[in-house]
C-alpha cells in the first residue's frame, strides 16, 4: 500500500473525501493526516513493544543491530533512529548481554573500578557496556505523503494505525465527534487484538 | 466448497445500504446521494475480510485450503514476506539430511539472543529480528498467514470459509457506512 492510498483512506473515514454530500474543500490537509498518521503508528509500535504479548512478527521488523565500540570507555553513539536498547550480544565466543536499567549500570561501573557481569545500557545517546553488539527498536519510519510504498509492515497494521489517527483526529472536532471516536475507538481494540 | 461470490457480495452491501443506484451512476453533486464511491465500499470489505483473517480459527481456513495460508521452508536469516501477519506454525530440521522435522517454539526475540548459543541439537526454538526469521539448525518449515491482495479476493480465490463470515462482513461495512454516511448539516 502506498502511503497517499493510507492518506485517502483515512479522509474518506473522516467524511473528508469531498464528493457527494460533503463539499470539494477539504477539512485536513495531506500534511495533517500524513502527521496524525505518524503519530498513530509510533504510539502503536510502542504500545506493542512494551506489551506483554507482543506480536514478534510484526514489530520485530523495527529490531536493528549496531555495533558497540570501546563500550567500556566513553561510550558509542547510538544509531540516529535509535528508540530502545533490546539487549546487546558478544562474539568469540557468543555470550548474551543484558540491558540494565541506567542506574545499575552505573552501580557495576563504579563498584571496585571494575565491570562485574556483562551487561548494556544507553545513558544520554551513548551505550556502555560490554557487548559487542546492541540489538534496538529502530523508530519506524515516518508516513509520508510522496506515493512510497509502506513499509516494513503489512497493511493489515497500517489499517491499525489508519484507524488510531482517525480516532484522534474525530476526537478533536466537535459535531458527532463522540459517536464517530466510539466507533474508530471499537475499531481500533477490535484490530488490535486481531494481531495478538 | 461454494462460495458467495465477491461481486454478489458488493452487491448485497447496496442493496443494504439502499445506495445500489450509487453503483451505477456518479454521486457528484447530487445532495442527498450518500457520497459512498464503490471503489471505496471495496476498499472497506477487503479490509474487514483481511481482518477476519487474522481473527477466525486457523482450522476453518485449512478446511478450505485458503490460498491465504502458505507453507515454505526458510534457512536462517532468510527475509519473511512483507505480507505476513502471523505464523500458524513451525517445524525445524536440526542437520542436513535430516528426516525429522521438530516442532519448534516461538521464543521473544530477547530470548533469542540468550539461546543462541544452545545447540540445535538441544533446544528447537525460533524468532524474528528486522523482518528475518532466525532459528537454531538447519532449515525451517514455516506455516504463514499471508494477506491476499485485493485482486485475490476479486478472483474469489478460496481465502476465508463461506459459512457464517459473509454475513459479518457484510454488517461490518454497514456499521462503517452507518457513522459515515449522515447529511453533513454544516458542509451543504
Amino acid at each position: 500500500m502506498l502511503d497517499t492510498d493510507l492518506i485517502s483512506r483515512a479522509r474518506y473515514l473522516l467524511n473528508d473525501a469531498g464528493r457527494g454530500a460533503s463539499t470539494s474543500a477539504r477539512f485536513y490537509t495531506d500534511a495533517s493526516i500524513a502527521r496524525a498518521l505518524t503519530v498513530a503508528q509510533a504510539d502503536l509500535c510502542r504500545a506493542m513493544i512494551h506489551a506483554p504479548h507482543t506480536p514478534d512478527v510484526i514489530v520485530a521488523r523495527l529490531l536493528k543491530t549496531a555495533a558497540v565500540t570501546a563500550s567500556l570507555g566513553a561510550g558509542t553513539a547510538v544509531p540516529s533512529d535509535y528508540w530502545y536498547c533490546l539487549c546487546g550480544y558478544k562474539n568469540s565466543p557468543y555470550q548474551f548481554v543484558p540491558k540494565v536499567p541506567v542506574g545499575i549500570g552505573d552501580a557495576f561501573r563504579t563498584r571496585g573500578g571494575s565491570f562485574g557481569p556483562n551487561f548494556i545500557y544507553v545513558k544520554g545517546g551513548l551505550a556502555y557496556g560490554s557487548a559487542d553488539t546492541m540489538v534496538y527498536w529502530s523508530l519506524p519510519p515516518a508516513i509520508g505523503n510522496s506515493g512510497a510504498t509502506l513499509t516494513p509492515f503489512p497493511d493489515g497494521f497500517y489499517h491499525l494505525v489508519k484507524t488510531l489517527a482517525c480516532r484522534e483526529l474525530v476526537a478533536q472536532e466537535d459535531r458527532d465527534a463522540v459517536d464517530r471516536w466510539n466507533y474508530f475507538n471499537k475499531e481500533f481494540q477490535r484490530k488490535l487484538l486481531s494481531f495478538t | 466448497m461454494p462460495q458467495v461470490t465477491w461481486a454478489d457480495l458488493k452487491d448485497s452491501i447496496a442493496q443494504r445500504e439502499r445506495e445500489a443506484e450509487l453503483f451505477s451512476t456518479p454521486s457528484e453533486n447530487e445532495e442527498f446521494n450518500p457520497y459512498w464511491d464503490p471503489a471505496d465500499v471495496e476498499l472497506l470489505l477487503y479490509e474487514i475480510s483481511c481482518q477476519l483473517l487474522r481473527e477466525i480459527p486457523p482450522e476453518e481456513l485449512e478446511a478450505i485450503g485458503s490460498t491465504a495460508i502458505t507453507v515454505a521452508t526458510y534457512s536462517n536469516g532468510a527475509v519473511l514476506p512483507s505480507n505476513t501477519v502471523k505464523v500458524l506454525g513451525a517445524a525445524i530440521q536440526r542437520n542436513v539430511g535430516d528426516s525429522l522435522w521438530v516442532p519448534a517454539v516461538p521464543v521473544d526475540p530477547a530470548m533469542y539472543y540468550q539461546m543462541a548459543d544452545v545447540t540445535s541439537d538441544d533446544a528447537a526454538f525460533y524468532s524474528f529480528v528486522s523482518g528475518t526469521v532466525v532459528f537454531s539448525g538447519n532449515a525451517i518449515g514455516l506455516t504463514l498467514l499471508t494477506e491476499p491482495t485485493l485482486a485475490n479476493f476479486q478472483a474469489d480465490l478460496p481465502i476465508l470459509p463461506p459459512a457464517g463470515y459473509d454475513e459479518i462482513r457484510v454488517d461490518w461495512v454497514h456499521k462503517a457506512l452507518m457513522t459515515e454516511d449522515f447529511i453533513p448539516g454544516g458542509r451543504l
